[in-house]
């Protein structure tokens, strides 16, 4: 064997030094409130508060009056409920009457669309309408848009999303500042939303009738989606923010909001919140954690990654990121501390704010994490940390590059003579280096086959959906997963299903690089080097869509295969199986199941239909990366280290 | 010998006398003249006033009700419209956003409508830009340009530039399109000088950092008073919560309020009186 590499000894204090960047990143994380930055209006023509909100006790009272009113006719239309869409559509009618009651030149219009709830497809129905700027030209608008529910609970003078945008039509009908039109937009689901923005921004045939007019109001600049229960008092406003696959609106928007409410008496520091009521993740609250990881900022500034990590939008404002709308969701959390004729004022005053821009609001973030509405941190700031976490994975890439690169000294003609001496039956007697370049760029190929592995994980499921529908599903359910009532059964049946399929497809990618290869013996490093290259691709491009998922990708990916490699004792190989069992496929869904609450198919079938929905990154990583990862790196471990010496022979 | 020291000493003479012999210039004088010299008042027939707001857009209302201010005082002591050029974005009074349609307030009591009838407004809209306004002051127009736009004085006016609107470090920025240059402005009057434009010139100036606008003037007769030093802002004055922001700046608040109060004698007022009104308490700023 020839002397070993300098970069062979260098190696070791690299690793070293990965550990203790990615330790440091980690703690870094929890320093995120400390260093947090507090917001600040940048776009000047906004100047939220200034101007004076008339929204009155009076708009208040006609609010709850609707909120009541329509209560009583829903009480009136229980007859339908085993009937969802007849139900939908009178709902709508009843809005409608309502909203022309108000105002003749409103022109409320009833918009049906396809939903596919459970499995079946249904047509829905939800309102919408444009009151008009009178001294405005028509070409902007701000849209405000609210979802009416099934069952209300009733509430003495309470205000629902419904009544609000009501009675601020009513109020907005005698305001002489309006330069952009409202859009009001009065739903039944949350996809009613997405499918009413895709028929405004779709470009439309003339109507044939009038059936088939759809007022438009030129491009909306920003949407405010109102989330109340019918309440008269709350505790604290909630924003929420994260839209589809973690995009947020810009700042700016959110500054406006924090900022009228504190004119108008709110106290912005302790009453206002971005986590939406009830809080979706209670073990962050959880007492055994340390004291410093649960104070408020920390459980908001968690909250907010795991919200921008699943991808999930927090409410219907994230089909507006599609069409580069900004666009929020306003809640309220029940108490007493304020009266409901604040959220009117908030509302009004922001829409007065919002009128006074004269472009797209574009001085502001559109990437940061909030730790609390009034503290931000920018990209340039959040990613310090996430450069710190992926830092073994890269480290140990370069590496692997570098002693690529080491033995591949390319020079086809060398390879060609090889191969010539091979048929000739002559063995090699040439120097280390020109025998390692052929093993070496095959390895690499070989690691990549494991790509097309998972290409083939990402494509099939998207086949078998379009395919099996219906009848088909159930039937594969009740094949696949009939072990529902044995405790973990799902979780035993998932797992050996992953292990069986994984050793077939690893025996079947190993007849492939055996086929490839030849008699050549496989080269770890570069077999790694290949495996690496789409988790090295993937994650760091990603983090600048969502961050969120890729930095606790990183921290589950990072440390743990960095490390792996053929290994000369069996007590290290034993460590890493262990390692790669505990991050195994399996084990991680088997974790996010059990903290989410639900159980695995039902989680995968999430993880699939998300990122359907909202392109959201857990199934794409899962199957194109993860996957693939984890079982490749089980084949890396199952080299022999002696593997790269030509000498010996490939068993 | 002596010959050539005769020579060389009237040469000498000739030299030096001349250079104590030329007036000296005032430039920028920084502290306040007394009024008019009585050897100035002979030359001094009429009076003109530039008023350039340069800014647009509705949130810089204050600089327009600022102009349309200047407007209405100086027509009230006197310029007619006719010897009054006015450059305004003039967007504020009919945009969708005003509360009150048709009118300019500068004060948030709303007594006194700036945009009400009589308005001459000569350069309006993107007509407002550098080009235009220094061909206005230095006379160099199309032959088409009419003769309300245009500043047709001689060497006996006095005139009055008041700009206001967004600027910095010697610059003036111009509608968001463009900038003046505190060097562009100084050769402008420069060559009004040369073309005998102006008897004197009072350049009054109401924007961030306005001071450093009038630094580099080397012409005579000019007296220029800005409403801030380098690094300070000037700060408006009131917002109004009807129409939701500010609705005039500080400097040209106490500037408009000083003529008002002193309308009974306006004859005997002077400059310095005007100076002394402004101090650090309520402007926020150094006016000088």
């Amino acid at each position: 064997m020839s002397a070993p590499l300098p970069l062979y000894q260098r190696r070791k204090q690299l690793r070293v030094l990965s550990v203790v960047l990615f330790l440091v990143g980690l703690f870094s994380l929890t320093q995120f409130p400390q260093h947090a930055h507090r917001t600040y209006v940048s776009e000047n023509a906004l100047m939220p508060g200034s101007a004076r909100v008339d929204y009155s006790s009076k708009d208040l009272e006609a609010a709850a009056r609707t909120t009541h009113d329509f209560i009583q006719f829903q009480k009136t239309i229980k007859h339908l409920s085993g009937d969802l869409p007849s139900w939908s559509r009178s709902c709508a009618e009843w809005i409608v009457s309502r909203l022309q009651d108000l105002n003749c030149d409103l022109d409320p219009r009833i918009f049906s669309y396809n939903v596919s709830l459970a499995g079946r497809q249904e047509t829905r129905y939800q309102v919408y309408a444009v009151l008009k700027a009178p001294k405005a030209d028509g070409t902007e608008s701000i849209a405000l848009t609210t979802r009416w529910h099934w069952h209300h609970k009733e509430a003495a003078n309470g205000v629902s999303g419904l009544g609000l945008l009501v009675s601020i039509l009513g109020h907005l009908r005698t305001s002489r500042w309006m330069a952009k039109d409202i859009i009001v937009l009065i739903s039944d689901t949350d996809q009613g939303v997405r499918s009413w923005l895709d028929k405004y921004h779709a470009p439309h045939t003339y109507a044939s009738s009038d059936d088939d007019v759809f007022p438009r109001a030129g491009s909306i600049q920003a949407a405010i989606n109102f989330d109340l229960p019918a309440t008269s008092t709350f505790d604290q406003i909630t924003l929420s923010l994260e839209g589809y696959n973690g995009q947020l609106p810009n700042l700016d928007l959110t500054n406006t909001i924090v900022r009228v409410a504190r004119v108008e008496g709110l106290n912005t520091d302790h009453k206002m919140s971005l986590i939406a009521h009830p809080a979706p993740y209670p073990f962050l609250s959880s007492p055994y954690l340390p004291d410093e990881l649960t104070t408020p900022m920390m459980t908001t500034l968690f909250t907010f990654m795991i919200n921008q990590a699943k991808g999930v939008p927090t409410g219907p404002h994230g089909a507006f990121n599609t069409y580069h709308i900004d666009a929020v969701t306003v809640g309220v959390s029940p108490g007493t501390s304020y009266n409901s004729v604040m959220i009117g004022r908030v509302a009004v005053g922001t829409l007065r704010s919002l009128n006074n821009l004269l472009e797209r609001l574009h001085q502001s973030f559109y990437f940061y994490v909030l730790c609390s509405p009034t503290h931000y941190l920018s990209i340039g700031e959040y990613m310090i940390p996430f450069g710190l976490l992926v830092a073994p994975l890269l480290v140990e890439f370069l590496c692997l590059v570098f002693v690529f690169a080491d033995t591949q000294v390319t020079r086809p003609r060398d390879i060609a003579e090889a191969h010539m001496l091979k048929r000739e039956g002559k063995t090699v007697t040439q120097g280390e280096h020109s025998m390692r370049q052929l093993p070496a760029l095959l390895s690499v190929v070989c690691g990549l086959l494991f790509l097309a592995l998972g290409l083939a994980l990402y494509v099939l499921p998207l086949f078998a959906r379009r395919l099996l529908s219906g009848v088909g599903v159930l039937v594969m359910e009740a094949t696949l997963f009939p072990v529902g009532y044995i405790p973990f059964g799902y979780e035993i049946e998932f797992f050996l299903i992953y292990v069986i399929l994984g050793a077939i497809a690893v025996r079947f990618l190993g007849s492939v690089t055996r086929a490839l290869l030849g008699n050549l013996p496989i080269d770890p490093s570069s077999f790694k080097l290949g495996i690496m290259i789409p988790v090295a691709v993937f994650i760091p491009c990603m983090s600048l869509l969502n961050f969120s998922f890729c930095t606790m990708a990183a921290a589950i990916v990072a440390p743990v295969y960095s490390f792996l490699g053929p290994s000369y004792n069996h007590k290290q190989r034993l460590m890493q199986a262990l390692a790669l069992l505990i991050v195994s496929p399996p084990a991680l869904l088997m974790a996010i199941s059990y903290f989410g609450n639900t159980n695995v198919p039902a989680l995968m079938d999430a993880i699939l239909d998300q990122h359907l929905l909202y392109r959201s990154l857990a199934y794409p990583f899962l199957t194109l990366v993860y996957i693939p990862l984890h079982l490749a790196a089980c084949r890396l471990i199952s080299l022999s280290p002696y593997e790269h010496s030509p000498t010996k022979k490939d068993k | 010998h002596l010959r050539t020291i005769v020579l060389l000493l009237c040469a000498l003479l000739f030299i030096i006398i001349p250079s104590y012999a030329s007036p000296s210039s005032s430039s920028s004088s920084s502290t306040p003249s007394s009024s008019h010299a009585p050897s100035n008042s002979t030359r001094h027939t009429n009076n003109w006033a530039v008023l350039v707001c340069t800014s647009r857009f509705w949130f810089n209302y204050r600089h327009i009700s600022n102009v349309l201010g200047f407007y209405r005082t100086v027509k009230k002591l006197g310029i007619p419209d006719s010897q009054i050029i006015v450059m305004l974005a003039d967007d504020m009074a009919c945009n969708p956003r005003n509360v009150y349609p048709g009118s300019i307030f500068n004060n948030e009591n709303h007594k006194l409508d700036l945009y009400g009838e009589h308005v001459e407004v000569d350069y309006r809209g993107y007509e407002v830009n550098v080009e235009n306004f220094i061909r206005l002051l230095t006379g160099r127009h199309d032959p088409s340009v009419t003769r309300s736009k245009r500043l047709l004085t001689d060497e006996r006016s006095n005139i009055l530039v008041y700009m206001t609107g967004h600027g910095g470090d010697e610059f003036l920025k111009f509608q968001d399109a463009e900038e003046l240059s505190s060097h562009d402005l100084a050769d402008a009057f420069a060559q009004m000088h040369s073309k005998k434009r102006y008897n004197e010139i009072l350049f009054m100036v109401d924007t961030c950092q306005a001071n450093t606008l009038y630094k580099q003037f080397y012409s005579p007769n000019i007296i220029a008073i800005g409403s801030s030093r380098l690094g300070e802002n000037s700060y408006s004055h009131h917002s109004d919560s009807d129409l939701g922001l500010s609705v005039i700046d500080r400097f040209t608040y106490h500037t408009l309020e000083f003529f008002e109060n002193k309308q009974r004698n306006i004859n005997n007022v002077s400059l310095l009186q005007l100076f002394k009104t402004y101090n650090y308490d309520k402007l926020g700023s150094h006016a000088e």
